[in-house]
């Protein structure tokens, strides 16, 4: 029974990730400048430093993928 | 009351501290390199607003007018690498707050140093991306000088791509020492020779959720040791005012979640990105960006940006003391009392084959009980150009 | 229960069955004929069939892929160099809007023909890895090389040893 509830769970899983497959064609959106998780580096770290130059907080980040997911 | 005077006062060294670590490079791409060579310039200007008379103590009304000019240049190694190279220089002149005492009705006042103080702000930084088809490793390297301050800072991040590039593993470490040599030390008794340690870690996850939508979280964790105190700010402890004076570690982990989505009907992307901030000195804040990437047709890009912080105090932060503390930490720095800010941001981007053109303005607003909370307007204005 | 197990298990086994049927070396290229949207006369279809005797180039490629724009003028050069020794690139694009791949063709001007397979049925049928996806078809119909993404110096030397070798120069 329990290998059964594995088994299960382990192709629950295999069809979830089936499910939102993305083609490698299919990332037409993905891959605008837009849809970066940052589409402007550059205007972005001025607005962090003056942002956190009044505030509190501070970050560590390393975000990183999506994109045109080309080779 | 001490009412000494300052003349060659510099902007707080929180801001180089914030700049060397916000050097490291966010590595939001995850495409391989373009191959081309690009350079891009931008130059901002920000004014913050005088500090309204009913709420100035002593001093100058005028805030800081700042001009920042940033010049980056890409060039690609190999097939697979590429170099990445940022000048930036920053001059800024005007008060800065002191200290806060309440007026003849007990209402919190600003007191501001008297004279109009200029300071310039060099940092170079240099990244270097090497990209794999699975992977990809970032190393960086910064250093930011000052009269009063200097900073030198390493970085290493990376990225593992699984699941047919839907999952990307994000991980990064850096590190940096900066060294404080306050103006005026010997007159004002100030401090030289301080240093300060500070090394982060971070861990995410972005992963494809279908054509359309894309979701990441990241968590990071910050520690900083040595000199956190602000070498030119003062507290008043009674009737007398104290060196500005912090604990001298800070444990900060910040949760960022990032949410994109393309709307096919409007031709616009939608950002969603909320951050939690937490800290051993008891500042918890929350952050909250809202952007619509509206294209326009013909290379015509509209971005309103809509921003929303809100953060807790400092435990040892007070506007004034009554009376000592047993810890001997006193804080009375704008930055640590609890207040809400919001901030608006207008952005238009033109690009053309090789040329992007890129003009923005944001207005920033502070609220809180601190009578230095401020406000200021942002404008920058960019070009970029990209060759073989 | 039983069932809802068995029919996930089908999908499952459905969705492995397709991953082992990736096009590689060796397999012979899965025909296919396509709306031509440029370098076709009079707009007719693109057969694979009808190149049988000739080394193929077949390209999948889109207008919003980095990499494809540094490989057009790779495959351009190819076909002139071995377009006389029976050789000719058939790239096939795969993006929504056809105006997206005339604006793109407009900019990076070839000569070889162009098919347009807007749905992406012949890509699930190769199984691409990535964009660009590149199959080089030998003249017996049977896949020779595979080249996933397009690298300038790695790809470029690669692609021209084995069509030199292919046509027997």
């Amino acid at each position: 029974m329990r290998i059964k509830t594995l088994t299960l769970l382990g192709v629950l899983l295999v069809s979830v990730s089936a499910c939102t497959q993305v083609q490698p064609w299919e990332r037409n959106y993905l891959a605008r400048p837009e849809m970066a998780l940052e589409p402007d580096p550059m205007g972005a770290l001025l607005r962090s430093h003056i942002h956190h130059s009044k505030e509190a907080a501070s970050s560590v980040s390393s975000g990183s993928g999506g994109g045109c997911g080309c080779n | 009351m001490n009412t000494q005077k300052n003349t060659a006062h510099s902007p707080s060294a929180l801001m180089a501290l914030t700049a060397a670590a916000m050097m490291l490079p966010n590595a939001a791409q995850a495409d391989p390199p373009d191959q081309q060579y690009q350079v891009q310039f931008s130059q901002a200007r920000y004014q913050e607003a005088p500090i309204p008379q009913h709420k100035l103590g002593l001093g100058s009304d005028q805030r800081y007018l700042i001009d920042v000019s940033h010049l980056r240049f890409k060039a690609p190694t190999s097939s697979d690498t590429e170099l990445n190279l940022s000048l930036l220089h920053e001059s800024m002149s005007g008060a800065s707050p002191w200290f806060v005492m309440p007026d003849a009705e007990g209402e919190l006042v600003q007191v501001m140093s008297e004279a109009t103080i200029s300071e310039e702000r060099t940092e170079l930084g240099v990244d270097f991306r090497s990209y794999n088809q699975r992977s990809e490793v970032t190393l960086s390297a910064g250093h930011s000088t000052e009269n009063d301050y200097s900073s030198y800072s390493i970085g290493f991040s990376g990225a593992w791509r699984l699941n047919q590039d839907h999952t990307s593993l994000n991980f990064g470490a850096n590190s940096s020492r900066d060294y404080i040599d306050a103006t005026d030390a010997e007159r004002f008794n100030r401090p030289t020779g301080e240093r300060l340690n500070r090394s982060g870690l971070s861990a995410g996850v972005t992963q494809v959720i279908n054509p359309i939508n894309l979701a990441s979280i990241n968590v990071g964790l910050n520690l900083v040791e040595g000199f956190l105190s602000d070498p030119y700010k003062l507290a008043l402890v009674g009737q007398e005012t104290v060196a500005d004076s912090r604990p001298d570690t800070h444990e900060q982990i910040n949760i960022d979640l990032s949410w994109r989505r393309f709307i096919k009907g409007a031709n616009a992307a939608l950002h969603l990105d909320y951050r939690y901030f937490t800290s051993d000195w008891e500042i918890d804040a929350h952050t909250l960006e809202l952007s619509w990437y509206q294209n326009l047709g013909n290379g015509w890009q509209l971005t309103p940006t809509l921003r929303y912080h809100s953060q807790s105090a400092a435990t040892f932060y007070r506007p004034y003391y009554t009376q000592t503390r047993n810890d001997g930490y006193y804080s009375s720095d704008y930055r640590l009392s609890a207040f809400d800010a919001y901030s608006g941001q207008l952005k238009l981007i033109k690009r053309f084959d090789t040329l992007q053109l890129d003009i923005g303005y944001e207005h920033y607003q502070a609220e809180g009980d601190h009578p230095g909370l401020l406000s200021y307007d942002l404008l920058t204005l960019g070009i970029g150009y990209r060759f073989q | 229960m039983k069932q809802i197990f068995r029919r996930i298990s089908a999908i499952a086994l459905l969705g492995a069955a397709s991953l082992t049927h990736a096009v590689e070396p060796g397999a012979s290229a899965p025909a296919f004929s396509l709306p031509g949207i440029a370098n076709v006369p009079d707009d007719k279809a693109i057969n694979l069939a009808d190149y049988r005797g000739q080394v193929v180039y077949v390209d999948f490629w889109a207008s919003w892929c980095g990499p494809c724009r540094r490989s057009f003028p790779k495959m351009q050069e190819l076909r002139e160099k071995f377009g006389e020794w029976g050789f000719e690139v058939i790239a096939i694009n795969l993006d929504e809007n056809e105006r997206d791949a005339q604006q793109f063709l407009n900019s990076h001007p070839v000569d070889f023909p162009i098919a347009w397979d807007p749905k992406g049925d012949v890509a699930l049928e190769y199984q691409l890895k990535g964009m660009p996806s590149a199959y080089i078809v030998d003249q017996q119909g049977q896949v020779r090389q595979v080249v996933v993404g397009f690298d300038d110096y790695r790809d470029a030397t690669l692609i021209e040893d084995v069509v030199t070798q292919l046509i027997g120069l």
